[in-house]
């Protein structure tokens, strides 16, 4: 049997081997450590600090003076919050649906060897890459009373459709809504077509095989696939969907009347509007608890789900 | 002979950071010692960019060793982040927008009571400056900003729309409302209204209120202050209030005003679809923007009794503190720019670029022939915005968040003063 020990020349050899390897590995993290402080500095403390900030009666220029829970309380008891959570789950709820639905059908469509696939796809996610409040503002154009939908609607003698978009309670959240689900869309289709291409073409040829029709195969194969990309898709969208602020701000600033108002436009609102940077933080620390609570529970429900299937 | 190569990488790289550090620092103080030049920053909004154009270089020709380093905001709202997010971090311009009195997050008030701005003292524009609009650059005794213009809130009127009609220019609210019912049956907008972001009825109704609170008690502000007064209780909110609905009722706005845009109204009124648009002075350059070749007047708003009442607000316009954080020469050199914006020459050539007039031009009645309606309503108009006397900034928010909502039907009058009420009452910021 060889001896378990090293020689004392071999022990220092490795004794110096160790030594040169730390060094070695001590290299990268000295190169990482400036990335990482700015993370630190920018990323983290910044939350921290908003953390205590939403405990403070803080309004920017002067010191904060902590208030325990006094900016929750107030909240809690405030119409337009109340309303601006309801307008966020709500916005949020049918944005999640619609986006991923219409996303699907669209990679669904275009997964086919149809020659124009990869325009439409471009055409499709588009609109994702432009900044949401430039969109906001060109559907702003569009909603307008005198805009060019109304408009279009008069051209062609349907006078009796146009509607206030923007300016009504009753249509002003679900013209959001309308410009949120074309923008991102093509975003949700995107996802889905690399769910699909993922998918072997052994598992369509083995279904053609079976003699299974072009729904069944759907449902019964391609859907519980494409899981895994439910999964991705659903929980991005549903995280754009909860923060919703670029479209309303740019399209209605919330009204009217607080009709539309988000609670990342409450955020914004009560800290650069009213100064209220304290009660603003109070907002911005819910809205991510919010986020964070419902996007686990939502990946812990569909990766169940996921692994049922 | 590797290990040695690794341990001088691991000094190589403190040795590297510490060298380049030093010549930046050598650099810097040699560059320091060449030249005595002076950088001055400055922020605003991008609106009054052609003033800037021709003020900036005007000054650096005089003063050759400063150099003015500006900045734009896109708007109001963008500007009120920036301006508050800077100070805090200690990095704002050494020329600060501000608006003069309380009620906004960038109040010459809420500023010099936080220590941020420098006091200007011994000012030779002093003289030709309102009181009251000089009464709200101060906080106590001490002048803190400099406020180079003054814009009208009014009505822009389509004098061509009118005598293509025969209608005569109203001078008084009943007079209005029989002209809103009369042009309403015969298909032409009285009054573009641009409702849907928000700031429309806000400035509409307190301009109605300048008539039927502030005319009839010019201390009512005071009084509310002490707790003598309420907003729900002053009959006057609520006749200003109601005097907005009468016009909607009387069909004085277009269709769909309550999801029209303001931007969309000024671009119907350019268009000459309307015979009037409220706005201030200050907006002239977009209309003209938009139609060059449109002519048009400007007169007091007709929400009055009579002609004999206060019924529109002036605005303090492009006014600037000096960072008081900033260090002692740029400090300085901004001081020397805003007393070069301040003279007589340049502040008359900047804010008639702007659609504005000077504070001077004020005193003395010289008003531009495009405002001529307005002459006599000129010496009536001593109120600022309510806003900016307000201690609070909320009770403007409630304002502009509810004013769209007496045409919508989503608010009444009571809620929106009770609710002023309250934020008054939440005290000052």
């Amino acid at each position: 049997l060889e001896s378990a020990e090293p020689t004392p020349k071999a022990a220092g050899r490795s004794t110096s081997g160790r030594l040169r390897h730390r060094r070695v590995q001590q290299v990268p993290w000295i190169f990482a450590l400036p990335g990482f402080a700015a993370v630190l500095l920018f990323h983290f403390i910044p939350i921290g600090f908003g953390g205590y900030y939403a405990f403070t009666d803080w309004n920017g220029l002067t010191h904060a003076h902590w208030i325990g829970l006094q900016n929750f309380r107030d909240i809690a008891h405030n119409p337009t919050a109340r309303g601006a959570l309801w307008h966020t789950l709500i916005l949020a709820f049918f944005f999640v649906v619609a986006s991923n639905t219409i996303g699907l059908l669209l990679a669904l469509g275009l997964n086919r060897a149809v020659k124009t696939r990869h325009i439409l796809r471009a055409l499709f996610f588009m609109p994702f890459a432009i900044s949401p409040l430039a969109v906001g503002f060109i559907w702003q154009w569009i909603f307008d009373y005198n805009g060019a939908l109304n408009r279009a609607f008069g051209g062609v003698g349907l006078g009796s459709w146009k509607q206030v978009w923007l300016g009504d309670p009753k249509w002003a959240i679900w013209t959001i809504l309308v410009v949120m689900i074309w923008q991102f869309s093509g975003f949700a289709m995107v996802i889905y077509l690399a769910g699909l291409q993922a998918i072997s073409d052994d598992v369509y040829e083995a279904t053609l095989v079976d003699g299974a029709s072009n729904w069944l195969r759907t449902r019964k194969v391609v859907l519980p696939l494409l899981a895994p990309a439910v999964t991705i898709a659903a929980t991005l969208t549903l995280i754009i969907g909860l923060r919703v602020f670029d479209q309303i701000m740019a399209l209605t600033q919330g009204g009217p009347v607080d009709a539309t108002e988000s609670l990342a436009t409450q955020v914004y609102k009560q800290t650069f509007y009213s100064g209220r940077f304290g009660y603003g933080t109070a907002f911005a620390l819910i809205l991510t608890v919010l986020i964070t609570a419902m996007v686990l529970t939502q990946i812990a429900i569909l990766r169940r789900n996921e692994s049922r299937l | 002979m590797s290990t040695r190569t690794g341990t001088r990488r691991v000094f190589a790289i403190p040795l590297l950071v510490g060298a380049v550090l030093a010549c930046a620092v050598t650099a810097g103080a040699t560059t320091q010692k060449k030249s005595d030049q002076i950088t001055v920053t400055m922020e605003t909004l991008v609106n009054q960019k052609a003033i800037w154009d021709v003020m900036i270089p005007n000054f650096e020709r005089v003063y050759p060793n400063i150099t003015i380093n500006i900045s734009y905001n896109p708007n109001n709202t963008i500007q009120y982040q920036n301006v508050d997010t800077q100070l805090a971090a200690g990095n704002a311009p050494d020329i600060i927008p501000v608006a003069p009195g309380y009620g906004t997050p960038i109040a010459v008030h809420n500023f010099a009571k936080a220590g941020y701005l420098a006091p200007m003292v011994n000012k030779p524009w002093l003289k030709r400056l309102v009181p009251s609009v000089l009464a709200r650059d101060k906080y106590g005794k001490v002048l803190y900003a400099s406020t180079n213009g003054v814009g009208f809130y009014g009505v822009f009127i389509n004098n061509t729309l009118f005598k293509q009609k025969g209608y005569d220019v109203p001078q008084t609210f009943l007079q209005l409302l029989s002209l809103c019912k009369k042009a309403h049956a015969a298909g032409v907008n009285t009054w573009l209204l641009g409702a849907s972001d928000q700031s429309a009825p806000l400035v509409i109704t307190m301009d109605i209120a300048i008539a039927t609170v502030y005319a009839k008690d010019p201390n009512w502000e005071k009084e509310r202050e002490a707790g003598k007064v309420t907003f729900n209780g002053t009959p006057g909110w609520h006749q200003a209030f109601q005097r907005f609905q009468e016009m909607n009722s009387a069909g004085c706005f277009q269709a769909g005003a309550a999801g029209t845009t303001n931007n969309s109204a000024l671009q119907m009124f350019a268009l000459g679809q309307g015979l009037m648009w409220f706005g201030i002075t200050g907006q002239k350059a977009a209309i003209d923007a938009s139609n060059p070749q449109f002519t048009y007047t400007f007169g007091p708003a007709p929400v009055a009794d009579s002609t004999n009442v206060a019924r529109d607000f002036y605005n303090p316009d492009v006014s600037f503190g000096v960072n008081a954080h900033a260090p002692q020469a740029e400090q300085q050199a901004a001081q020397q720019f805003i007393d070069f914006v301040a003279r007589p020459k340049q502040q008359s050539l900047a804010m008639h670029i702007l659609g504005d007039i000077t504070q001077y031009e004020w005193l003395h009645s010289q008003l531009p022939d495009w405002m001529a309606p307005f002459k006599q309503a000129l010496p009536l108009t001593t109120q600022p915005p309510p806003l900016i006397t307000w201690w609070n900034a909320d009770v403007g928010t409630v304002l502009r968040t509810n004013g769209v909502g007496l045409i919508t039907g989503q608010q009444t009058v009571s809620g929106i003063l009770q609710a002023m009420d309250k934020a008054f009452d939440e005290g000052p910021q």
